[in-house]
Parts: structure tokens; C-alpha cells; sequence
């Protein structure tokens, strides 16, 4: 370190970037153009933290009421065969993740209830984004799309100039004259505006922060949430940082301010607009999404190979001898207990494999149209960030899953409580057999947790690494690029 | 000279000028390359889903059939049904479930150039003489995460790039002159600055959309669209229109800044930061403003809606049974298959009819809700010209919310006419005949009106010329005090 300390006016290496950067901060807050762009920003990041949160909790609010509604329903039903019972089914809803409001994610594009019912695990349906108006596909104002489009926007424009500025102005030859290393003015302007960014963004965070104590934790403990958002802040300052580092290197890398500004902005454009979509159609053409005929024919194919209530299917008559040896009967008559329930709960159960092949098939196709966009993350960040946002705030693909699944596992429990419950006490020949809401009641209702936090991490590890090596990759080319600084 | 002259000279010069530079090359590559690879995608999402049709369709088919030789050979004595949920005669299974018909939405000839909302309204409704709720709101499948990002159609093109493209052309078109000092000496000649200005603009505006809508034309052609009937030849019509008045807008936008009589750098800063207010800000903004304000209402709740009304409606299915029973007491005779069954179906069918009312009030509370929340957004829109864009190309495309309305509203008509057609059958117990299976009522879509499509159009149309018209005569006022020399 000493070695390497160069004297600059008798100053040590760490003594000239704090000047620099003291300096370039002082000349930043002096510009307007920062407090423009600044104050633009910071009001939008708290109009869109407003408004997220209003969403959040009306829908929340919602959710929490048709939940309510649909297991009241469910107990309310009155007496019938538990199999009726099944048929009749609850509605789960999706619940919303306490973070949607920094980053809702997919919540727009993907179905919010689905029907729990016997015999078919169903998609979701409703997708808010149908109803609403095609204003919705230009995005929405929020946290995620201020850091991930705006904030970038505001870098570059504090950044584009900073070396090529100088030497329009002619200060660099003078910089370099008096023995200021190129790197340690990388470093300089760097940290400063990593300051004034810091500024504006960390009293948003903490807002943030502090509004996540007042989130309802019936989806997610306290600490679930702050793990969450202690890794998207990281997420945003991995992004914003190498930002910074493309800004300064493509300034120092640059003839002229005209060009670093025009290549900055190029760059900006394809990195939030032309990227995510490219790479969506290379996701669709490389592993396509089967249509919903498509889908469902393939389902029903399968479940040719089960039963149902067909009684002249050979599945039915081998189960039926099958159980007959078991239980060393020769009539239906003879049997202990229900034959109905045993059909029902080997049925279902041939039922759940299909289920679980198909959607499981349908949801590997998802995953890895997300791996293929993430690819041009080392490129262009937001491919990597973007899922990492959404993953982190529990609003992507992912989590939405696991909600499905958790439904689907739900739906299970009242599938087999209803057979159980047939089984147990239901006599064969019986066609009036009724339970109660003693039986109803015995299904709890429907409570889902959003995962842990390190779930997620390590679901989105590989998009940090992307994220992580693209921006040392930009600070690589900053450092690169400002050692070869010309001065003239 | 005359003005018109000056003007020819002007764009003469121009052209020299992009020539070489050979910036007409570039911004012909760029446009061919971004309109070309839009409209492959536009195209490929199109044959997508007319693969999905056509595979509905032939599933449709292919079931009949097995009906319909299923009947030849019950009449033909050579098969018994075991169930009625298995006989092609049963009005009620066959209606609900097995005779099932597509009601399918034809793409307009222009669908491949915006997708629009197209990736969120499936072009099919499988509609049964079951309640409207089964099947009115059913969804495609899609990555949700390929939803939220859109998609790269031409119409992105067109309303997100191009703009951005005219920005880097026109940014400096006053101001470069004038820091080179070259605007003083142009000045010299007996020109008026706004004739130079429009000049340089129009040579801008000629460049752009020629490339474009030469392009345009050139992958409709190469795509198959038959642009010779009528429809394609008014949407064709309206498209240019559009694209003229956009590029013309981004223009005089250039024009109101470059006569600011600010540097190059600020001018494409203010550009820079306008695209971004009147493409990312405003419509974002508005958005979910007006979903706080005017919130969609919740999906959610009516689902609970539905299911009250359906359990109030078995509830007081004994008494609707005995209702129908003593009301139509002919029809409680002539059992076709065994009298359990005909009571049970009977009584399916009066649940449902009575659990019908109450929920297509519900939905069309809903609907109502909808219907107005749209109506704030579609005089909103003209808060920005790119909204205003994206919807005319939308509906030029047929890809727009008002043509799914549309749609929704003849599913609608169809499924009565599909109820009128079994439910009568079902209570009456009356079998169907191979004669019948040739008169199941079939759907065929009729489009709107041209009228009202032409209208949405016209105010779109006006939504760009109005901010034209303020921003050149703006620009005219303020050029008047442009200081020709530094």
C-alpha cells in the first residue's frame, strides 16, 4: 500500500480520493441538475411506495375477506355425503407477500384464486392484469421499476461527463500533471456519486424499514421480512453500483461527453426494454409454453388411465378384485368397509401422480424460460436483478408455486379426510350416507406462510452470482478503461 | 425564392448531409432490423395461437363425431348405453359437456403487428349450456413472468423506439447549427428560420416514416396479409395515419426544445427525460392512480358472490322442483332412461336456471365496474400521446380490451342460443336426434361495426394531432426570438 502511495501534494494514496471525492460531491450537490433529477426521484419513489402500500393492503384486505367467505361456505355447506362435500370444495386464494409493495412482481400477470375441488387440480384463474386496462403493460409505478429504470437513468446522467468532461474542460491534463493516478480519480468520483445516490436512496430504504413493522405478519414473521429486505437492498446496490462503474468507465473509454452519453443511454435503453423482451422470445422459442388445449388434452389422456366414477373401466374391476383378495371377500356386500371410499381414495391417488407429472412438467418449462433470461444478466443486469427483486419481495414464479402447491396439498387433505371418512363409517349399499360439520370443521382453514428468506436466496443464488460478476465485470472495464485515460 | 423551393433545397441537402455521415444507413438498419424481428415475433404469436384454435377446434370435431357414431349405431340397435351421462341422446350431458363448441375470435389481418392484450384474452370460449361462470373467464397458460415483460411487436417498436430513434436524429437539429456557428451563415441566405427548421424536421419525418411504413408494408405482404379487401385496406389506412401523426409528434417535440435556444447536451437531456415522463411516468403513474382510485373491482369477492348464490339456489331446490313440477305437470311423464335419473338431471337444470339470474347479475355488476374504470382511462390517455399510440395500435390491430368486450358480449348471445337450444330438451326430456346434432347452433363472430372502430380511431388520432398543433404553434412563437448568432 505504501509503495503505491503516491505522493500527490504530500498526500497518501487514501488521502487523494477522499479530496476527489469530497470535491466531486461538493460539485454534485452544487448542481442542479442533481437536485432536479434527485428530487424527481425521491418524490416518485414516495408516491410509489404510497400507492404500492395502499395496494398492497387493499388487496391484502380482500384476500383475507374472500378467504373468510369461502371457509365459512365450506362449514355452512350442511349435512352431505362427504364426496359431495369434496365436490363442493373451497377457493384458496393466493395470499399477498408483505413486500409486494417495493416490488409486486408477476401479482398482476397471475391468476389470484383457484377451486379446490375433488378429482382435478385446477389453474388459477382470475389475472388482475385481464381486467385491467391495456394501461398496465406500460408497467407500474413502484419501488422496483424506480430502481431498476429510473435510478440507472439518474447514474448516467451524473456520470456521463465525469472524465470526458474534464478533458473538454482541459482539468485533466492539470489532474494528471500534478501526479493524481487515473485510478485514484475513478475511485474519487466513484465514491461520491456513490454518496449522493446513497443520499437519496438509503432514507427511502429506511422508510422502507420502518414501514415493514406496521406489515400484518399473518404471511411471514418480522424476521423472514427484514432478512428479505437486507438482501434486496444488497441486490439494488450490487445493480446501481456497477452503474456506476459502466458510467465512469464508458466516460473515461469516451472522445467525447456527446458519445459517453449517447453509448450510456444506448446501453440503458436496450438493458430495461430491448433485453427483457429479446430474451423473453428466445425463452419461448427455445422451451415453449404449451397451450391451455394443449395442456389439458394431455391431462385427460393421462387420466383415461384412471377410474373416476367409471365402473366399466378395467382399472375399476382390477381395484375391485384387488381389494376383494385383500380382504378375502367375494361381494361388495361383504366388504368391512366402504368400497365407495376405497375407490375414491385409490382414484384420487392415481390422481395426484398424474397431476404432479403435468404441472411439474409445465412449471420445469417456466423455470427454465427464467434461466434463459437471466443469461443476458451478465450483460445486461436487469435480466439477473429483476428476478432477484421479485424472488426476494416473494412476487415471482417461484412463490407463486409454491402457493399452488401448498393449495394442491390442501386440496389433498379434504380429498382424503372425505374418503377416510367414507371408509370409516360409511356402510356399502348405504345411498343416504350424510356427514356433518363436525366433519368440515375437522379441515382447518387454508393458512399459507411465504418461505423462509433463505429459500429464496438461495432460489435466486444464481442471479446474484450474474448480477455480482457483471458488476465486477463493470468495474474491471472502469478501472481498464481509466488507465488508458488520454488526457488530451 | 418561394418557400416550397427553399424547402426542397433544404432536404436536398439533408440527404447530403445523412449521406455522408451514412446515417441513413444506419437508421435503415435499425429500422429494418427491429420492424423485421417484430413482426417474425408478431407473426410466430399469431401461428401460436392459431395452432391452439385449430387444435380446439379439431378436438371439438373429433368429439362430435364419436357422438354422432355413437348415436348412428344406439338407433342402429347395435349399443345400449349403460349410463345417461354416456347417451348421445341425453340433452343434458350433451349440452353440458360432450357437445361443448368453441366460440373462437378470427385474428385480424393486422393481429401480428401489436399482440396487445391478446396474451391475456384466450381467442377461444368453450362454451356449454352450463352457467356462464364455468367458462367465461378461463385463461390461457402462460409464464407469468413473460406476461409482466410484454412483448417485442411492432407496435413496441413504433411506440417505445421509435421515439427514441427520432430523438438522436433531431436533438440538435437548431442547436448544433448554431454552436458550430454554421446557422449564422445559413441565415444569410433570404431563408425564414422556421422554413429551415421545418426542412431539416420534414426531411427527418420523410426518412423515418418511409423507412418504417415501407417496411411495415413489406412484412405484411411477406406474411401473407391479403391487403386488398376493404378491412385491411381501412386499417392499412389508419395505421399510416397514426404513424404519421406519432413521428410528427416526437418532431414537433424536437422542434419545442431545439427552439428553447439551449445546448445540444440539454436539449437531449430534456428529450431524454420527456420520452421517459410521457412513456414510463405518465402511464405508470396513471395507472395505479387509477386503480387506487377507481380500483378493478375484486374477482375475489365475486367468486364468493357466485357460490352464495349457488348454494341459496340448491337450498331451494325442492321448492323450484315442485314449482316447475306443478307448473308443467306434462313433463313430469315419459321418462327416457330411469326415472331417478330424469329427476336428478330436472333438478340440476332448475338449480342452475335459478342460480342463473342472481349470478349474471353479479358478473354484469362487475362489468359495470369495469366498464367505468375504463372510461376514466380512455380520456385519460390523452395525457400521453404514447397511450394514446399503444390503444389506436391496439385497436387496429383487433388486440384491444374493447374488441374482447365485443367478443364477450356475442359468447354471450351465443350461449342463450346454445341454452335455448338443450335446456328446453333437458326439463322436457325429450332425446336428441342425429337431425338435431346437424342443427347445434354454431358461433360465428361478426366484427364491429367499422363505424365504431373508425371513431376509437379518429379520437385516437386526434389525441396526436392536438398536441401537434400546441407544440408547433408554440415552436412558432418561440423561434421568432432565436438568437441566430451566440
Amino acid at each position: 500500500m505504501n509503495t503505491a502511495a503516491t505522493v500527490a501534494g504530500g498526500k497518501t494514496d487514501a488521502g487523494v480520493i477522499d479530496t476527489i471525492a469530497r470535491k466531486e460531491l461538493v460539485e454534485l450537490l452544487r448542481d442542479s441538475r442533481f437536485w432536479w433529477t434527485g428530487g424527481i426521484i425521491l418524490l416518485l419513489m414516495l408516491i410509489a411506495l404510497f400507492l404500492g402500500w395502499r395496494q398492497m393492503q387493499r388487496v391484502d384486505g380482500e384476500h383475507a375477506a374472500a378467504r373468510a367467505v369461502t371457509y365459512q361456505q365450506w362449514l355452512d355447506q350442511g349435512d352431505k355425503n362427504p364426496h359431495q362435500a369434496a365436490h363442493f370444495g373451497q377457493y384458496a386464494f393466493k395470499p399477498v407477500s408483505p413486500l409486494a409493495f417495493v416490488d409486486p412482481g408477476i401479482d398482476q400477470f397471475v391468476g389470484s384464486t383457484v377451486w379446490v375441488e375433488a378429482h382435478k387440480q385446477n389453474e388459477f384463474n382470475f389475472r388482475p392484469a385481464r381486467d385491467a386496462t391495456s394501461l398496465q403493460r406500460f408497467g407500474e409505478l413502484t419501488m422496483a421499476f424506480v430502481l431498476q429504470i429510473l435510478a440507472p437513468l439518474v447514474i448516467v446522467l451524473l456520470g456521463f461527463s465525469a472524465f470526458t468532461g474534464e478533458r473538454e474542460r482541459g482539468t485533466l491534463r492539470q489532474l494528471l500533471s500534478i501526479g493524481v493516478k487515473p485510478t485514484q480519480l475513478l475511485v474519487g468520483k466513484g465514491l461520491a456519486i456513490i454518496a449522493a445516490v446513497g443520499a437519496l436512496l438509503l432514507p427511502v430504504a429506511l422508510l422502507g424499514f420502518i414501514a415493514l413493522g406496521f406489515v400484518d405478519d399473518q404471511h411471514a414473521d418480522a424476521k423472514n421480512l427484514y432478512l428479505r429486505s437486507t438482501w434486496l437492498i444488497l441486490g439494488y446496490a450490487i445493480y446501481l453500483t456497477g452503474f456506476i462503474a459502466l458510467a465512469l468507465g464508458v466516460s473515461a473509454a469516451s472522445s467525447s461527453s456527446r458519445k459517453a452519453l449517447i453509448g450510456l443511454l444506448a446501453f440503458w435503453v436496450v438493458n430495461g426494454f430491448i433485453a427483457p423482451r429479446a430474451m423473453t422470445d428466445l425463452a419461448r422459442i427455445v422451451s415453449p409454453t404449451p397451450t391451455k388445449v394443449e395442456f389439458q388434452n394431455g391431462l385427460n389422456e393421462a387420466r383415461k388411465a384412471t377410474f373416476g366414477h367409471d365402473e366399466t373401466h378395467p382399472a375399476f374391476a382390477a381395484f375391485r378384485d384387488e381389494v376383494f383378495k385383500k380382504y378375502n371377500v367375494t361381494r361388495i356386500e361383504d366388504l368391512p368397509v366402504s368400497f365407495r371410499g376405497l375407490t375414491l381414495r385409490k382414484d384420487d391417488e392415481n390422481g395426484y401422480r398424474i397431476y404432479d407429472e403435468h404441472y411439474g412438467a409445465l412449471w420445469a418449462i417456466y423455470a427454465r424460460q427464467e434461466r434463459i433470461r437471466a443469461i443476458a444478466g451478465f450483460a445486461f443486469p436487469l435480466a439477473a436483478l429483476r428476478p432477484f427483486s421479485m424472488g426476494l419481495a416473494g412476487t415471482d414464479t417461484f412463490h407463486q408455486n409454491r402457493f399452488a402447491t401448498a393449495a394442491e396439498l390442501y386440496r389433498r387433505q379434504i380429498q382424503t379426510a372425505m374418503s377416510e371418512d367414507l371408509i370409516q363409517h360409511h356402510k356399502n349399499g348405504d345411498n343416504n350416507y350424510v356427514s356433518n360439520r363436525r366433519l368440515w370443521e375437522q379441515i382447518p382453514a387454508l393458512e399459507h406462510k411465504i418461505p423462509e428468506a433463505r429459500t429464496a436466496i438461495a432460489e435466486q443464488g444464481l442471479n446474484l452470482g450474474i448480477l455480482s460478476a457483471w458488476m465486477f465485470g463493470a468495474i474491471a472495464f472502469a478501472v481498464t478503461a481509466t488507465r488508458r485515460l488520454r488526457p488530451l | 425564392m418561394h418557400t416550397s423551393l427553399y424547402l426542397k433545397e433544404i432536404f436536398n441537402f439533408e440527404r447530403s448531409l445523412f449521406r455522408a455521415d451514412r446515417l441513413d444507413f444506419f437508421v435503415a438498419l435499425i429500422l429494418v432490423a427491429a420492424v423485421g424481428y417484430a413482426f417474425v415475433n408478431g407473426q410466430s404469436w399469431i401461428n401460436k395461437q392459431q395452432q391452439a384454435v385449430h387444435a380446439a377446434q379439431t378436438e371439438e370435431s373429433v368429439r362430435l363425431q364419436e357422438l354422432k357414431d355413437k348415436l348412428a349405431r344406439i338407433d342402429a340397435g347395435g349399443l345400449a348405453p349403460a349410463k345417461a351421462f354416456e347417451n348421445p341422446v341425453n340433452a343434458y350431458w350433451v349440452g353440458n359437456r360432450h357437445a361443448a363448441s368453441y366460440a373462437v375470435l378470427p385474428p385480424t389481418a393486422f393481429a401480428a403487428t401489436a399482440i396487445g392484450q391478446s396474451d391475456l384474452n384466450p381467442p377461444y370460449v368453450k362454451v356449454s349450456s352450463d352457467n356462464k361462470e364455468s367458462f367465461a373467464l378461463n385463461e390461457e397458460i402462460e409464464n407469468p413472468g413473460n406476461l409482466l415483460i410484454g412483448n417485442f411487436d411492432l407496435a413496441f417498436v413504433v411506440v417505445f423506439l421509435l421515439p427514441l430513434l427520432i430523438i438522436a436524429l433531431s436533438y440538435n437539429v437548431l442547436s448544433a447549427e448554431h454552436e458550430q456557428g454554421t446557422l449564422a451563415v445559413t441565415m444569410t441566405n433570404p431563408v425564414p428560420l422556421w422554413v429551415l427548421i421545418a426542412g431539416k424536421l420534414g426531411f427527418r419525418a420523410a426518412l423515418v416514416f418511409s423507412l418504417t411504413a415501407g417496411m411495415t408494408v413489406i412484412c405484411l405482404l411477406a406474411i401473407g396479409t391479403d391487403l386488398s379487401t376493404m378491412d385491411s385496406l381501412v386499417r392499412l389506412g389508419w395505421w399510416m395515419l397514426l404513424l404519421l401523426a406519432y413521428i410528427l409528434f416526437w418532431l414537433t417535440l424536437a422542434a419545442a426544445v431545439n427552439v428553447l435556444a439551449k445546448s445540444s447536451a440539454q436539449n437531449a437531456l430534456m428529450l431524454t427525460g420527456l420520452w421517459i415522463v410521457i412513456l414510463l411516468v405518465l402511464p405508470s403513474f396513471i395507472s395505479i392512480a387509477v386503480n387506487v382510485a377507481y380500483p378493478v373491482p375484486s374477482r375475489v369477492a365475486m367468486v364468493g358472490q357466485i357460490r352464495a348464490a349457488q348454494t341459496d339456489a340448491n337450498q331451494e331446490s325442492d321448492a323450484t322442483v315442485a314449482r316447475f313440477e306443478q307448473e308443467h305437470p306434462e313433463m313430469t311423464a315419459k321418462p327416457l332412461a330411469k326415472a331417478d335419473d330424469v329427476a336428478a338431471i330436472r333438478k340440476r337444470v332448475l338449480v342452475q336456471q335459478a342460480a342463473a339470474g342472481r349470478i349474471s347479475q353479479i358478473m354484469a355488476g362487475y362489468d359495470r365496474q369495469l366498464a367505468r374504470q375504463q372510461r376514466v382511462v380512455d380520456s385519460l390517455r390523452f395525457l400521453s400521446p404514447a397511450i394514446v399510440m399503444q390503444e389506436a395500435l391496439n385497436a387496429v390491430a383487433g388486440t384491444d380490451n374493447s374488441r374482447y368486450r365485443h367478443l364477450s358480449e356475442q359468447v354471450d348471445a351465443f350461449h342463450r342460443e346454445w341454452q335455448a337450444f338443450f335446456l328446453p330438451k333437458v326439463l322436457e326430456n325429450t332425446p336428441l336426434t342425429l337431425e338435431d346434432y346437424q342443427h347445434f347452433p354454431r358461433f360465428v363472430y361478426a366484427g364491429p361495426a367499422v363505424s365504431e372502430t373508425n371513431m376509437r380511431l379518429l379520437g385516437g388520432l386526434l389525441g396526436l394531432v392536438v398536441p401537434i398543433a400546441v407544440l408547433y404553434l408554440f415552436s412558432l412563437r418561440r423561434i421568432r426570438d432565436y438568437p441566430i448568432t451566440a
